[in-house]
């Protein structure tokens, strides 16, 4: 049923005609997010000089959306180009039971093959017709890898699949030069991948989106918008072919022609959702856009064309791998903090090869001198014939924000530099051959220290305390031996890890022959609560070669002489 | 530090020894062999004050490859060296020290690098030296009396030995300057000695003076 239109019920507003109480309930502008609260003009708000209620394009700073749109795309992922004449070519796909021809390339173009027809009706039309069937995912990985090259005209990169790409640009003018030379830029660089494009800007996504279904345009202001949109058929927004009908069915083709219908009928009878995608193309909805913002995982594989073991040839593909996961992070912007290297045999499995590291980064360099370590010890079991790199989920780069080097060639270098040579020891010795120290507030000699992860007291930074790295300078000069140290008896620099039980020779403890007493007794008595009960009395003695122990006699049964360390 | 003919040096903290040494002090960025005929006649305390200077002075990992025991991070903390920036290496073959110390000198980022290494052809003090000079850091090797006799690279070869009064110091091969016998190196007055009590021997059962350090005795 079609009800006849008056002009203070159509979408369009006529001037000066107050809001429709009865059209605010029909508005279906559930609109996500809580700045949409005001309420919304009731019809289209254009021009919005003279519209006297607040729209949307109004509080937000203008934005300019260009959008790509490669109508060849189903040919170019398949490797085929959409203008070469090497005979008709066209990709077919089924539907609803149908092989139908999806695209045809120029020389098909030529004969009269449409999207849409019959597979037999184009080959009736073309007999040499060569069709090849339509690859989805591989169109979704182009895409992806264009949205990826379009990173470097703006961070705000947003696919529309199947076949465009949304560009917020509005930042980007000042550095490109103006949107002239930023376009031609767009459409030369898409050029020379082998890719057809139309470029379309305007003030809105979709309405950049629904222009590029037409012809190339620009579109300055939302001003500019209504006339360009307008005239458009109303094909371009894809909707579902049966809202498409039903709209032909009451004479409405156009989008200026859909914009004349009552609000809330339109929303009734076509969904709510047709009437946010117009309100949405007129700027008068916010049209928040997904960032592409790449895959969480970079994941590479060369084939290194033969099966070797030759050592250089694999650093040298391990090597290329790098180069591209470093072009890929700094890209992104990312950092990774591990790396996974897998080496496939040809009669199956793979020598896996991990690269792990204190601090995520992107610093290729010494990734590969870290790799060049591990690939010297890697037992290969069968000889290689790929190579594969994987990272773990990848991190978001921090800036930069080393202090300015006011001594050229000084400041960071050390901070950076003191893990690396941890991680590349470790690299060739072990995880655990590498360790550091650590001295604890303790009586007990055997307690007084421990074994630590040595980076563990550098990532410490801002945790608990100033981390030592930082404490250097504001030691005092003085802290020399046992000053200002609640310690007064000197300790061995060597200490042995189980003392040893020494021999009693006429009640002397002997160490290569009977010891001299040199000071003591220190009695230490502590840890009654922790069952590592001491009771010890602590000498400094001497042997007779002159090397100087510290040894203790042990108060508690069995009694007997020990020796604790060495004062080296 | 200091800068001198002899290039950059460090004050060994020890007034005779200084006073052998060109430019007064352990030449940096070099490689200096310590030779010793027994372990703990005062072969590491012969570094510490320097060490403990050096780590005042300038950031960076003091490393210890294939130490013969663990080092004591207490009387580290007494020294007042930076216990956090001690690395301990425990390499399992010989050749994996020299790589890790040749490694950890040419890197840049450490004071010093404390290795105990038995055998040492000449070629390879050389290698050190060369790295040490390239990452302007301190090597030190600790090595066997015996090595004397071998020929070496290194900017300072010295051999420690017990003397008649304290521990002697040879230093048989001083770059810039002449060879020196310096007798008992160690001449500060040691610490903060504890008076024997009661000479050890005839009956250990209790002594009375011992001084108490610990949990019942409080911190004193």
């Amino acid at each position: 049923m079609v009800s006849p239109l008056s002009e203070s019920d159509s979408v369009l507003p006529a001037e000066g005609e107050p809001p429709q109480p009865r059209a605010e309930r029909g508005r279906v502008t559930a609109v996500p997010g809580p700045a949409r609260q005001q309420p919304l003009p009731l019809g289209g708000g254009e021009p919005p000089a003279e519209d006297p209620s607040p729209s949307y394009s109004r509080q937000r700073r203008s934005q300019c959306w260009l959008c790509i749109r490669l109508p060849g795309i189903a040919l170019e992922a398949l490797g085929e180009s959409a203008a070469a004449s090497a005979g008709p070519v066209s990709v077919v796909e089924e539907e609803g039971g149908q092989v139908v021809v999806h695209l045809a390339n120029r020389t098909a173009a030529a004969a009269g093959i449409r999207p849409g027809q019959t597979l037999s009706a184009a080959l009736a039309l073309a007999p040499a017709l060569r069709t090849l069937s339509r690859r989805p995912r591989r169109e979704r990985v182009l895409l992806e890898a264009l949205a990826d090259w379009a990173g470097r005209f703006s961070p705000l990169v947003s696919p529309e699949a199947p076949d465009a790409l949304l560009l917020e640009v509005q930042g980007s003018l000042r550095l490109f030069r103006g949107l002239d030379r930023l376009c031609r830029l767009v459409t030369e660089g898409l050029r020379q991948r082998g890719h057809r494009a139309l470029v379309c800007v305007a003030p809105t996504p979709l309405a950049a989106l629904w222009l590029s279904r037409d012809a190339s345009s620009r579109v300055e202001g939302v001003a500019e918008l209504a006339r360009y949109l307008n005239p458009l058929d109303l094909r371009v927004t894809g909707w579902p072919a049966a809202v498409l009908r039903a709209l032909g069915g009451i004479g409405v083709t156009t989008i200026g022609e859909c914009r004349r219908l009552p609000r809330e009928g339109f929303a009734r009878r076509f969904g709510a959702a047709r009437l946010q995608a117009l309100d949405r193309a007129f700027g008068r909805l916010p049209d928040p856009r997904p960032h592409y913002t790449g895959p969480p995982r970079f994941r590479e594989q060369i084939d290194l064309g033969e099966e070797t073991r030759d050592e250089a040839l694999l650093a040298a593909g391990c090597s290329r791998l790098l180069a591209l996961l470093e072009d890929f992070l700094l890209r992104h912007q990312r950092a990774a903090r591990r790396l996974r290297f897998r080496f496939f045999h040809l009669r199956g499995g793979a020598t896996p090869l991990t690269l792990g590291f204190s601090d995520a980064g992107c610093d290729v360099e010494h990734w590969r001198s870290l790799l060049g370590i591990r690939l010297e010890r890697l037992h290969l079991p069968a000889p290689v014939i790929a190579v594969e790199l994987a990272t773990g989920r990848l991190e978001h780069r921090d800036g930069d924000t080393t202090a300015l080097p006011l001594v050229p060639g000084q400041a960071g270098r050390h901070e950076e530099g003191l893990p690396r040579l941890v991680e590349s020891l470790r690299a060739r010795l072990g995880e655990n051959a590498v360790r550091g120290l650590r001295s604890l507030a303790e009586h007990r000699p055997q307690q007084a220290w421990d074994e630590v992860d040595p980076l563990e007291g550098m990532a410490g930074d801002g945790g608990a305390g100033p981390s030592p790295w930082n404490r250097v300078r504001e030691l005092p000069a003085a802290a020399g031996r046992g000053e200002g140290d609640d310690l007064l008896l000197e300790r061995p620099l060597w200490i042995l890890m189980q003392p040893q039980r020494l021999a009693v020779y006429e009640g002397r403890p002997c160490h290569d022959g009977p010891l001299q007493f040199v000071h003591g007794p220190e009695r230490i008595e502590s840890g009654w609560w922790d069952g590592a009960d001491t009771a010890r009395d602590y000498y400094v003695a001497e042997t007779g070669a002159g090397a100087r122990l510290w040894i203790y006699r042990d108060r508690r049964p069995p009694a007997g002489w020990y020796l604790q360390g060495i004062f080296g | 530090m200091r800068e001198g003919q002899a290039g950059r040096v460090a004050a060994t903290g020890y007034r005779k020894l200084d006073a052998c040494l060109p430019g007064g002090g352990w030449p940096l960025a070099s490689l200096t062999e310590a030779l010793s005929a027994a372990c703990g006649i005062g072969e590491l305390r012969l570094f510490m004050p320097a060490l403990s200077a050096l780590c005042r002075q300038r950031e960076g990992w003091v490393v210890w490859i294939a130490p013969p025991h663990v080092p004591y991070a207490p009387a580290l903390v007494q020294w007042g060296l930076e216990v956090s920036r001690v690395l301990l290496i425990h390499p399992a073959r010989d050749q994996e020290a020299l790589w890790a110390m040749e490694q950890a000198l040419s890197s840049g980022t450490c004071v010093a690098v404390l290795a105990w290494i038995n055998r040492m052809d000449e070629r390879t003090s050389r290698r050190l030296q060369l790295a040490a000079g390239r990452g302007e850091s301190w090597a030190i090797a600790f090595r066997p009396a015996a090595a004397r006799r071998e020929a070496s690279a290194a900017a300072l070869r010295l051999l420690l030995r017990p003397g008649s009064n304290g521990t002697d110091v040879d230093l048989f091969k001083v770059r810039g300057a002449r060879p020196a016998l310096v007798s008992d190196y160690d001449d500060r007055d040691g610490g903060c000695p504890l008076p024997l009590v009661r000479p050890p021997g005839e009956g250990l059962e209790e002594s009375a003076g011992a001084v108490g350090v610990g949990g019942r005795a409080g911190s004193g």
